[in-house]
């Protein structure tokens, strides 16, 4: 018996510490970067490589300020998050609705069109959605930057699915008190669904934030830049300054993964809802 | 200053600049001293990098917001001007502020369309010969070798000593920088203007110059490709090889950096054969049609002319001055760098621009190099190519083909959408009815249902129509500004696709993507989902939670810190080394820059498949394992007759997601490798980016989306037929 307890200790331990060898595998790029972007002085060609700096100083961090707006950049993105979050909570709840709790000719077969839709990436259309959205006279504006994408086929689909879930019940009796569709929606069903919606808020902030190819098409004068575009234009004009490219990198990843750790049920919630149904 | 002064107060105006990286890094310094000179100008630089700037300055064209005064590559004058785009700098030249001869006449060339100046040159660029002059002396040359014999000649003994001396990575010349035109000019040839059925050179002159290139390179003169990671200069000051092919920022490079050497290297102008040319290059100053404050950038356009501003500029950035005054100034008159610079520009040409010849050289450099391992019949070759280049000017000049008008537009952009409805409405009466409670009112449905419907219909299903209506047009940059002028080109855009070899080198890196990415990264994830799964509380959430962290982190970050762990000096490259594999030069290598691209992206993505696959454990009737134990079953029973079974359906989903995650490859060879070495990381939708943003053939771009779009298409219904028979 202590035999057999002490295998099973000792298999535990041997898997413990293969994940947290993994875990360490895994994280290194981030202790490297951070560490990197932490070094009092860049690294040059002449001194060679090293694994970690001896001191540390925010001096990246500051020549980072000293070459580029960083707060406004900052400030954009915000814009750009919160704004493409409550938008598509917004509209996606409202179709989404329509769609579980309604009843009306052609449903079905618009809303398999939209979960055909929801196959087509977007990165796919972009030349076509420039071309509208310049002709809407948008580029350049936070409106051509957060309208386009915010109504997505996943997000009505994974509110439809969770409103079309919650009891009948409920529904009829508020409509035998005279409640208008509106009066659900707002009062009976966003209450309700707030799980869900919690989700869809937090994946939709991570999803934004991490946003590049659609903000360096539309945000073309660099005080509109949001911080992915505004790291890879750094890149490519301070090639070779780690130190204070890697700062960037900790400034563009830190916001997301605060919201991650706050919220990080709701989010695994949302990526892992939709496919483990299937 | 009459502007400045109009409303009787100085108002400040803001001018607007943008340059390219290290010319927008210098250019605050004039900007200082010409603020200084005009009171009440703010200049406002902006950079923008050489890979990306064709794409930034479309599409700022296009959005009306362009800069004052800009920076343009002489190769891109062109197709701005073709846009429409330029603003004639003519009356600059006409009033005298600026002289013609003044310049080089072939870079005021790439300036001129109808007669007219469209900007003015501002540096130009050419390519000498650097060498280290070790080998010279020991062989007792006086000065460097003049013509193509001698230099030849040198190639064999310096080959031969290196050899003597068990030199077995040393070689003897590098052709950084170098364009296999010069040796065509220099074997007497030109190029004619593309007319059908004329040929576009002497094939006689051509097969000179590609003979004498292999003869080289048959020598040993160019040595073995090799990733020491260190760049070419250092491997020069190293004394790698003895003679180079390179541009001014050499010799910047040479005097600032590279201390080995001090003075034991020298300069020359290129050997000779009928002549002695190399291509001149460079940029320009432009301003567009709808720049804001026109007179103060034209001001600042002449500031940056003047000699002695451009000697100074020489000094800061190590640009060659496009004003021929300025290497007459006593600041540079004994510059001994440009003497050897003036001395090869008086003979240096402008390499033909048209869009044909680039699509030529493509498909020429394709077939070079193999050409150049074998000992294939030269003539033969050039016939082959002559034929190439004929075929590219058929094409350009297929007749018949009308143009789409307004008409054209609409309706192949509104039939798909007609077609979409009528399939919906056709479906109206024949749905069931589920949880009805009662039929709502139409305007309530409506209200629900627009705002959502509008946006998808504008801004997704729209563009795909718009898509699909360009792949058979030649929409570009000639005729954006008015997509009517646009020609209806029938499947000339899906034929070339089929002909192009750089499409389907995307789609076979996008294939092996798939085939090693997606198993991979199921792979690692299911073993992790297992192994976590053992786990109960905080050990779970640490393990779970750092695991998926890659995923979460923004991907520009992390495609950052890659594009940092992949260089020479990285932490990943001294581990590497203490395992004794030596430093790799990641992605500089055509055979392992893909791999270093799967690396990263599986690295970022197992987390999100990892979680998904814990999710579906969950799932899995917890009773079946019981039954499995009581029977006395292994491990590996338990794994193959419960696990996997239970897993089926969400493995599926979670192939499915990574695969149309990775069809999107996109970021990753953008950021870490621009889609090279040799296209080696190009991927389908890097491809369409770079035709659509990079030289803004849209119509041509478009033809790969509806390609893809079709794939989805397709994938996801095979997907869905696959999904039923599995449940």
């Amino acid at each position: 018996m202590t035999v057999h307890t002490r295998n099973r200790l000792f298999k535990e331990v041997l898997f413990f510490s293969f994940l947290v060898c993994t875990l360490a595998i895994t994280m290194l790029p981030f202790i490297f970067m951070s560490a990197e972007a932490l070094a009092p002085s860049p690294l040059t060609a002449v001194e060679g490589s090293r694994y970690l700096p001896q001191n540390w100083s925010l001096e990246s961090f500051r020549q980072l300020m000293s070459v580029g707006d960083i707060s406004r950049f900052v400030m954009n993105s915000m814009i750009h998050a919160f704004g493409y979050t409550f938008l598509s909570l917004l509209l996606n709840s409202l179709a989404a609705f329509a769609f579980a709790r309604m009843v009306f000719p052609g449903r079905d077969r618009l809303f398999t069109m939209l979960i055909l839709a929801m196959m087509v990436p977007g990165q796919v259309i972009m030349i076509p959605v420039f071309i509208i959205v310049k002709s809407l006279g948008l580029l350049n504006s936070f409106a051509g930057l957060i309208l386009p994408g915010c109504a997505h086929a996943f997000g009505i689909f994974a509110v439809r699915q969770f409103m079309r879930d919650l009891p009948d019940e409920i529904f009829d009796a508020a409509r035998t008190d005279g409640c208008s569709d509106i009066d659900l929606f707002i009062h009976i069903a966003l209450p309700l669904c707030r799980p869900i919606l919690a989700s869809l808020a937090v994946t939709s902030f991570i999803y934004t934030w991490d946003q590049f190819l659609y903000p360096l098409v539309i945000m073309q004068d660099e005080p509109m830049f949001t911080l992915p575009v505004a790291l890879v234009s750094l890149t490519s004009q301070h090639f070779g300054s780690w130190g204070m490219l890697l700062a960037g990198g900790v400034v563009t990843a830190l916001p997301s993964l605060i919201v991650f750790m706050l919220a990080q049920r709701a989010y695994v919630a949302g990526i892992t809802g939709g496919s483990s149904k299937g | 200053m009459l502007l400045i002064g109009h409303a009787g107060h100085a108002e400040e105006v803001t001018l607007r600049v943008w340059g390219m990286g290290g010319e927008a890094e210098k250019l605050p310094k004039m900007a200082r001293r010409f603020e200084y000179e005009n009171p009440g100008v703010k200049v406002r630089i902006q950079a923008l990098s050489w890979g990306g700037s064709y794409e930034k300055l479309v599409t700022a064209f296009l959005g009306g917001t362009p800069p004052d005064v800009c920076q343009m590559g002489t190769t891109m004058m062109r197709d701005f001007h073709a846009m429409g785009a330029l603003e004639s700098l003519q009356p600059m030249f006409d009033s005298g502020d600026l002289r013609a001869e003044d310049f080089f006449s072939e870079s005021l060339k790439t300036c001129t369309y109808d007669g007219q100046y469209y900007g003015m040159p501002w540096y130009v660029d050419t390519r000498v010969v650097y060498f280290r002059r070790e080998y010279l002396d020991r062989f007792g040359w006086q000065q460097f070798p003049q013509t193509w014999e001698e230099f030849f000649k040198l190639g064999q003994q310096v080959t031969a000593a290196k050899r003597a001396a068990g030199d077995e990575i040393g070689y003897f010349c590098s052709l950084q920088g170098f364009t296999f035109e010069m040796f065509y000019w220099q074997a007497g040839g030109d190029f004619m203007p593309l007319q059908n059925g004329a040929p576009p050179f002497d094939a006689a002159k051509m097969a000179e110059a590609i003979g004498y290139e292999r003869s080289l390179r048959q020598a040993g003169f160019l040595g073995k490709p090799h990733d020491s990671g260190i760049d070419y200069i250092t491997e020069f000051d190293l004394g790698r090889y003895e003679v180079a092919i390179s541009g001014p920022w050499m010799a910047a490079d040479l005097k600032k950096n590279q201390h080995r050497l001090k003075n034991a290297w020298g300069m020359a102008p290129m050997p000779e054969n009928k002549t002695r040319t190399s291509f001149i290059g460079g940029s320009n100053l432009v301003q567009f049609k709808e720049s804001r404050h026109k007179e103060i950038g034209r001001k600042f356009i002449l500031f940056l002319s003047r000699p002695e501003i451009q000697a100074e500029w020489y000094e800061i950035s190590n640009d060659l001055p496009a004003n021929r005054r300025a290497m007459e100034t006593p600041q540079l008159i004994d510059d001994p760098v440009m003497q050897v610079f003036r001395e090869q520009l008086a003979d240096t040409r402008l390499p033909p621009a048209d869009r044909e010849w680039s699509i030529f050289w493509d498909r020429f450099y394709r077939q070079y190099d193999a050409f150049m391992e074998s000992d294939d019949d030269v003539k033969t070759f050039v016939r082959q190519m002559n034929a190439v280049m004929a075929e590219v000017i058929a094409e350009r000049d297929a007749v018949g083909r009308p143009q789409a008008g307004g008409l054209y537009w609409v309706a192949l952009t509104l039939f798909p959408i007609i077609l979409l409805s009528a399939y919906i409405f056709l479906g109206i009466g024949r749905q069931q009815s589920i949880k009805a409670l009662t039929s709502t009112p139409l305007r309530t449905v409506a209200l629900f249902l627009v705002p959502a419907m509008a946006v998808m219909l504008i801004f997704r299903l729209l563009p795909l129509c718009v898509a699909f209506a360009a792949s058979f047009t030649d929409l570009g940059a000639a005729n954006i500004t008015d997509p009517t002028r646009a020609l209806f080109t029938g499947s000339a855009n899906y034929l070339r696709l089929y002909q192009d070899e750089i499409f389907w080198r995307s789609v076979k890196n996008t294939l092996i993507y798939l085939l090693v990415g997606v198993p991979a990264n199921l792979l690692i994830a299911l073993t992790l989902a297992l192994a976590i799964n053992r786990f109960r509380g905080w050990k779970r959430t640490l393990l779970a939670t750092g695991l998926f962290l890659p995923s979460v982190i923004t991907m520009v970050a992390s495609a950052v810190t890659w594009r940092w762990l992949y260089c020479q000096q990285s932490p990943l490259n001294l581990a590497i080394n203490w395992l004794g594999i030596g430093p790799l030069n990641w992605l500089g290598d055509p055979d392992l820059a893909l791999p270093s691209l799967i690396i990263f992206s599986v690295w970022r993505s197992y987390g999100l498949s990892m979680l998904i696959i814990m999710a579906g454990l969950e799932l899995i009737n917890r009773e079946l394992y019981e039954s499995v134990r009581i029977d006395g079953g292994s491990r590996w029973h338990e794994f193959r007759h419960v696990t996997l079974p239970g897993l089926r359906g969400t493995l599926f989903a979670v192939a499915v997601g990574i695969i149309v995650a990775n069809i999107q490859f996109f970021i990753e060879p953008y950021v870490l490798t621009g889609g090279g070495p040799k296209d080696a990381t190009m991927s389908l939708l890097l491809f369409s980016y770079n035709r659509a943003f990079g030289s803004f053939q849209l119509g041509y771009a478009s033809s790969v989306i509806t390609v893809l779009f079709v794939f989805f298409f397709i994938f996801n219904l095979w997907q869905r037929h696959l999904r039923q028979k599995l449940s």
